[in-house]
């Protein structure tokens, strides 16, 4: 047996016991998926801080509301629509101050690749603060987890055209953010003035 | 110009970076706090406690019940008989609730109410129900175990809906020599109402007892942000439980009910 089939059958285990109330195994599956969340947060709201205090949220909707989990095929994808969610609300709780003082930091280590200098990934970073938190999550999905636009209308709940025409404001936005920039020569303070 | 192809190596590249661990002390504090956080059960249960199911404590429950449900039970009496229309008023029934709710059926003018348009006959609990087009069904595969929670994909459940609405529905026979009284009494307690039922409400030829009456799902799992409700009944010998929860409406839930027709000696386990 994979070690992939193993990790199914112990999280569909420990799915089964948390929803019947059991602390422990909710602990064990909390860890298990502790950082696929943090990933997916942390790339919607760019802040470390505000991801952990998303994902924090999301283990506790996910405890609440387990026992009502129609599928546990499904997990997965419920999982990612709780901390979506909970990303939305967390962005939406700081915009007020984040709007005024946000310095746009890089987060995270820099590693080398061929595609993304720090200029761009700069650009990128400013250009996806512009984003709403429905437009950053979609990109999300698409680009760093790998769902298809189908099945992120599927996991959000939401039109598939609605999903598309996200993702299309979404990615004009930020190729629009990398073009611009690099024709102009406005310094990142002066662009968020 | 950006191409379409470095555009998406560039913003993969870039989403690849950052961190992908979550600190212990995050898995520390949400445990901390689930310790605090009650579970949202799926489908509440008469005996819903597991001392409750031994007979002295369902005696005492039944004791305790009429007491608290004083008049409102009296209604169980006329069970099988007419329907709540025009019946006297529940002492728990809320204040808010207008005419189409003390007669316990649905306004046939509720606005942007879609028609209730399939029929699900219940092939193990004797009932059928009407429901929204679109909406698949799972009828029950096993009976319905009382003393225990019930989780929305337990196969002893009728399940009717969709990816924003499920319908559940649960029954099961009264035990020898329990009254109506008896199988009502610890579900209607166990609803967020507290202590008595809720308002009454026509379900096929009886009368039935709201216990959740569109409390907030707290961010479900049927549907985020949405609402349930519940109504119980019991009929030739019957108890039935029927669920609403997502994104749905009173008035859809009223309606649905305002459909069922209960058939309890066509009920076989």
């Amino acid at each position: 047996m994979s070690d992939a089939m193993t990790e199914d059958r112990v999280q569909r285990a420990l799915v089964d016991l948390a929803r019947r109330g059991d602390e422990e195994a909710f602990a064990d599956l909390a860890r298990a998926v502790g950082d696929r969340l943090m990933a997916i947060a942390y790339r919607i709201l760019r802040d470390a801080d505000r991801a952990e205090d998303a994902v924090q949220q999301t283990l506790v909707t996910a405890w609440r509301e387990l026992p009502t989990l129609r599928d546990d095929d499904r997990f997965d994808a419920w999982l990612r629509r709780i901390v979506v969610h909970a990303c939305y609300a967390e962005a939406r709780r700081r915009r007020a101050w984040a709007a005024n003082v946000r310095v746009l930091p890089v987060d995270g280590p820099e590693g080398r690749d061929d595609f993304a200098s720090v200029i761009d990934r700069d650009r990128l970073e400013r250009g996806f603060r512009r984003l709403s938190p429905e437009q950053s999550a979609i990109f999300v999905l698409h680009h760093y987890v790998g769902l298809t636009l189908a099945e992120i209308a599927d996991e959000l709940g939401v039109p598939l055209g609605t999903v598309k025409s996200r993702l299309h404001y979404a990615t004009d936005a930020l190729r629009a953010a990398l073009d611009a920039d690099a024709r102009t020569a406005t310094t990142p303070t002066e662009r968020l003035a | 110009m950006t191409t379409d192809r470095d555009f998406d190596r560039i913003a993969q590249a870039w989403l690849a970076g950052g961190p992908d661990e979550l600190p212990d002390r995050v898995i520390d504090a949400a445990v901390d706090q689930i310790h605090l956080t009650r579970q949202r059960r799926a489908v509440r249960m008469p005996w819903r406690l597991p001392g409750m199911i031994t007979p002295t404590r369902v005696a005492g429950a039944a004791v305790i019940g009429v007491l608290v449900l004083g008049g409102t039970l009296l209604l169980i009496g006329r069970l099988g008989g007419q329907p709540a229309v025009g019946g006297a008023p529940s002492p728990t029934a809320p204040a808010s609730a207008g005419a189409s709710q003390s007669t316990g059926v649905a306004s046939p003018s509720a606005p942007s109410m879609p028609a209730l348009t399939e029929t699900f006959t219940s092939p193990r609990y004797g009932y059928s129900v009407r429901y929204l087009a679109g909406w698949t069904t799972q009828p029950a595969t096993k009976p319905w175990t009382t003393g225990i929670d019930t989780l929305y994909r337990d196969p002893a459940l009728d399940a009717i809906g969709g990816d924003e609405a499920l319908l559940a529905v649960a029954s099961a026979p009264l035990k020898a020599g329990q009254s109506p009284e008896e199988w009502l009494a610890p579900y209607c307690r166990s609803g967020s109402s507290g202590a008595a039922c809720g308002r009454a409400i026509s379900i096929g030829d009886a009368t039935g007892y709201v216990a959740e009456d569109g409390s907030s799902a707290e961010g479900g799992t049927v549907a985020t942000g949405g609402v349930i409700f519940d109504a119980a009944v019991v009929s030739g010998g019957r108890g039935y439980v029927f669920i609403l929860d997502g994104h749905v409406s009173r008035a859809l839930f009223e309606a649905i009910l305002k459909t069922v027709t209960l058939d309890p000696a066509a009920a076989h386990e």
